[in-house]
């Protein structure tokens, strides 16, 4: 169902694309990051290529994602040591962007972390020119705080991200923002639009600008009518560019309601479940 | 419009002039700001191939877009997938502040990079600098015309908005009135997000641009119902004349594969009576019309269930008293034909006539009873 209405048949994303991920405190998005690892690592067409992924990691640890995946059917140790997948551990004390390394070198965290994302896929590169890489950020809202607070160098950080040459290919990305925070002027909230105004005066937030580039906008939402056993949120698939499903095959706007289970997210249209 | 827009980007500066700068701005409404861009960008590639352009190449600032997508792909598949030399790219997205150039392999990956497109593309490694971006970009298009010094080139930025995050105001109209000032640049075209930045900001650069291309969504609607947006809306363009004479004009856009397509907004006032009639006839072979003749000939015609005697009501007696018969009598007067009479009255004068006589059985039964008037007969 989700992949219908992202018009997306699962066999990696196509190069350069930036899809982009939006939740709140009400509905954590956090469970798209799993589905987009599953459909990656364990593709339905093996002939068409495998896509490798590097995980920025900033909100979990390793070990939630491989507990959550594993459940699903997606066995992240092992991809990880196929050398499929590499999970970059911003949590872990002592990491690259806190360490004296960084200090040493005297760039931004971010310029850091870019370097180590680009090493990192230039390792996995196998000489197949066809190979895709997928490089997945959770989230961005915690690399604005590494970065200081300046939404420039996220944005930068993610634009160079795009611009990596995998082979033949750029790389796509897959980012989870939050909507409603904003790190410089506090819960900007989805009221009004994602951004603050001073007055006259528009500032815009790190979610509203990604919203201007990204091809792909997901966001998460919980129900409008309150909390339900059976219904856990809603999902919206706005489609910016052509990149994911081309113009004739899909239908605009697609607004889905899912409900998490342990080992499996199941979509449905709203009202169309019971 | 959207003619007189790519005519302007077209014919280009006049003498002692700056060149004309022509600003797209969208907001997240719509988010067709690209796409109108496109269009301009293809029919002004389109028009520079032609030679019809004042501009003989063409520079694309690729800021928010890759570099790629304005070399190789063919814009809305206008067909032509290789543009030729005429069409230089400064890239602003590969390493805009440098990052790659401290990497061990950065120096590898941009040689492989530039391999296919080296030719059309400059890479711009600091945007910081904006002396150094103006300087490329004045670089390509001197790549562009050939080094010809007096020939003129055009030039794209995609996106003022990534500019904005770098540099401050005065800096960047500072970067874009030398730009306009050029000698060698004919038409300059940019795009901006709107809402993402202060209207003083927005304001201060649209005072730079002779044409503003306001791209609006066609109703303004509620968060949760943009999406309905995204591949029409309404197009504003608010040009600047010379002697300071402003003028605006509207116009819809719909995008489709194929390219934009734009139709003219259809005001209420044009909608005019007349005009709905004629529109509302059929279109067939036969008139349906009628000439005055005609129509005084058809007032003629006397229909035979008319009353065709003396211009006196037709009066059927149906056995019940006449209603109009009573009030006249309640009143007094007697009408002088009433039922009886008037057979009397026919009687002597038009002997000759048939009658028809009929008497009820009684009042009860009403004049067009579905009664069988002989179930009471014993045979």
């Amino acid at each position: 169902m989700m992949e219908e209405a992202l018009g997306w048949a699962g066999d990696g994303l196509p190069p350069g694309a930036l899809v982009m991920i939006k939740d709140c405190v009400a509905a954590k998005g956090g469970f798209f990051l799993t589905f987009f690892l599953k459909r990656l690592l364990v593709p339905s067409n093996v002939a068409s290529g495998r896509s490798k992924v590097v995980f920025v990691g900033m909100a979990e640890p390793f070990s939630h994602y491989g507990r959550i995946a594993k459940k699903q059917g997606c066995n992240l140790i092992q991809a990880r040591d196929n050398g499929q997948f590499v999970f970059l551990d911003m949590m872990a004390a002592g990491n690259h962007l806190t360490s004296e390394r960084r200090r040493e070198q005297a760039v931004s965290p971010l310029q850091r972390l870019y370097q180590i994302v680009n090493e990192s896929v230039k390792r996995m590169q196998t000489g197949n020119e066809n190979d895709r890489v997928v490089i997945m950020v959770d989230d961005a809202s915690l690399l604005e705080v590494s970065a200081g607070g300046r939404s420039d160098q996220v944005l930068a950080f993610l634009q160079y991200c795009r611009a990596i040459n995998s082979g033949h290919n750029r790389c796509s990305v897959v980012v989870l923002v939050h909507g409603d925070t904003d790190i410089t002027y506090g819960a900007a909230g989805l009221d009004n639009g994602g951004y603050v105004e001073h007055g006259e005066q528009r500032v815009a937030s790190l979610a509203h600008e990604l919203d201007h580039i990204a091809d792909v906008v997901i966001s998460v939402d919980p129900l409008s009518t309150g909390l339900a056993n059976d219904v856990h949120g809603q999902v919206t698939v706005v489609h910016w560019s052509d990149v994911l499903s081309n113009r004739e095959s899909r239908k605009g706007i697609q607004t889905l309601q899912f409900k998490l289970m342990e080992n499996n997210t199941t979509f449905f249209h709203p009202g169309g479940r019971f | 419009m959207a003619e007189a827009v790519a005519r302007q980007l077209r014919d280009g500066v006049a003498v002692g002039e700056q060149a004309p700068a022509v600003m797209v701005r969208d907001t997240l409404d719509t988010r067709a700001g690209p796409a109108i861009c496109d269009h301009f960008f293809s029919s002004l590639c389109s028009n520079i191939e032609a030679g019809r352009a004042q501009a003989k190449g063409l520079v694309a600032v690729a800021l928010r877009r890759t570099p790629e997508s304005y070399t190789a792909a063919s814009l809305y598949g206008k067909g032509n997938s290789r543009r030729g030399s005429w069409l230089q790219v400064v890239d602003c997205y590969t390493d805009p502040l440098g990052w790659n150039c401290r990497g061990v392999d950065a120096k590898n990956e941009v040689s492989s990079d530039r391999a296919d497109s080296a030719a059309q593309s400059l890479i711009c490694h600091d945007i910081s600098d904006l002396t150094g971006l103006l300087a490329s970009v004045l670089q390509s298009g001197q790549a562009s015309v050939n080094k010809q010094a007096t020939v003129q080139f055009a030039v794209l930025i995609d996106s003022v908005s990534v500019l904005l995050r770098y540099h401050t105001l005065p800096a960047l109209t500072s970067f874009l009135s030398s730009l306009r000032s050029c000698e060698q640049v004919s038409a300059v075209m940019w795009l901006v997000h709107a809402d993402l930045h202060e209207s003083r900001v927005i304001a201060s650069i649209e005072y730079l641009s002779t044409t503003v291309i306001y791209v609006e969504p066609q109703l303004r609607l509620l968060s949760e119902s943009k999406i309905l947006n995204i591949r029409r809306g309404r197009l504003r363009a608010r040009t600047k004349k010379r002697n300071g004479r402003v003028r605006e004009q509207v116009e819809e856009f719909h995008i489709e594969l194929g390219g934009v397509n734009f139709t003219p907004v259809i005001l209420a006032k044009d909608l005019q009576p007349p005009n709905l009639m004629k529109t509302t006839t059929p279109k067939v072979q036969f008139n349906l019309d009628l000439s005055e003749k005609e129509r005084e000939d058809r007032s003629r015609v006397i229909l035979p269930f008319e009353h065709q005697g003396d211009g006196r009501e037709a009066h059927i007696y149906d056995g019940r008293p006449d209603t109009l018969d009573s009030d006249f009598e309640k009143l007094g007067i007697n009408r002088g034909y009433a039922k009886e009479t008037v057979i009397q009255n026919i009687e002597p004068t038009q002997g000759a006539v048939g009658e028809i006589h009929y008497l009820r059985d009684s009042d009860d039964e009403r004049p067009d009873s579905d009664e069988d008037p002989d179930d009471d007969l014993d045979i």
